[in-house]
């Protein structure tokens, strides 16, 4: 993945969310990054600093899915954690582009949990995963998620931007607004984004549905 | 947005797929630029399309091309609802 670093004014942004309902976060590490650091921010330092916001962000993720998924948000939080950790050496140079990365990072969690549980569910072998052992099996994902995230990936790779905002605005739930904060520019240009992603997405899966 | 705005008549390179075609994948060179010319569009009024579109297709007649059709797809993505619920109104 890309290294990129970030100054650590961009941790004190303010919230586009209450946190009033959201359970605080265990103390997994520092907030802040030393200054020593050279003012860069780690992805973990990023995580344990929008805690809030991304644990909401999880439970949207997942209400999305309409309840088809049981995946609790705290363990699909902490299995995002875990994947964003990994990459030790990742830092993001501002608060949008961790949290896009962070929600890209979640589809992917979830797509590839769909993906087990119809595997199972077909009598596949039966695979032990970190997420399945906090989860409750229930029906659900489809095959339109995988083809639909695979469809954003194939944007990803033409223009990040749109797909960052599909993963904001569909699989996320924030709203243009909060988008347009988020990236510091305006609420216009977020939701042409959103309509030129939106074609892009309807023809690329269309096209698949066509006769080859 | 003043019609001003009319593409520049400059060549933009595109794969040798018919225009609009759906029949095999656009690169990605062809996709930015249609979705250069979108983002141009997209504000505008019907008529004001047109008249860009109009300009652009003496110039490039396969990015015009490319560009009307996927303007076809929203139009069937909106009567569809594609993604509709969560990307509309707010």
């Amino acid at each position: 993945m890309e290294e990129l670093n970030v100054p650590l004014s961009l941790l004190d942004d303010t919230p586009l969310r209450t946190r009033q309902s959201i359970p605080m976060p265990p103390p997994v590490h520092p907030a802040v990054p030393p200054a020593e650091s050279g003012g860069q921010a780690p992805a973990e330092a990023l995580f344990t600093a929008l805690y809030g916001e991304l644990h909401l962000m999880a439970r949207r993720e997942l209400a999305r899915r309409g309840g088809q998924l049981a995946l609790n948000p705290t363990t699909l939080l902490h299995e995002a954690y875990l994947d964003i950790s990994a990459r030790t050496r990742a830092a993001f140079p501002d608060r949008h582009r961790f949290m896009g990365y962070a929600a890209r990072v979640m589809r992917g969690l979830i797509v590839d949990y769909a993906r087990r549980q119809r595997a199972q569910k077909r009598g596949g072998a039966f695979h032990i995963t970190a997420l399945d052992t906090d989860v409750a099996i229930a029906a659900g994902g489809g095959p339109e998620l995988e083809a639909l995230s695979a469809a954003l990936e194939e944007l990803a790779a033409i223009d990040p931007r749109l797909a960052q905002v599909v993963d904001l605005k569909f699989f996320c739930g924030f709203s243009f607004g909060e988008i347009a904060a988020m990236q510091s520019v305006s609420e216009r240009t977020i939701q042409r984004d959103w309509e030129k992603a939106r074609i892009f997405l309807y023809r690329v899966l269309r096209k698949d549905q066509l006769p080859q | 947005m003043p019609v001003a705005s009319r593409p520049a008549c400059r060549p933009v390179p595109v794969n040798s797929d018919s225009p609009g075609s759906m029949t095999t994948a656009w690169d990605a060179t062809r996709w930015r630029a249609a979705l250069a010319v979108l983002d141009r569009l997209l504000p505008l009024t019907p008529l004001e399309r047109q008249a860009w579109l109009t300009v652009l297709a003496r110039c490039n007649p396969t990015l015009a091309a490319d560009v009307v059709g996927l303007l076809e797809e929203q139009r069937a993505a909106d009567a569809e609802h594609f993604m509709e619920d969560e990307g509309k109104g707010s």
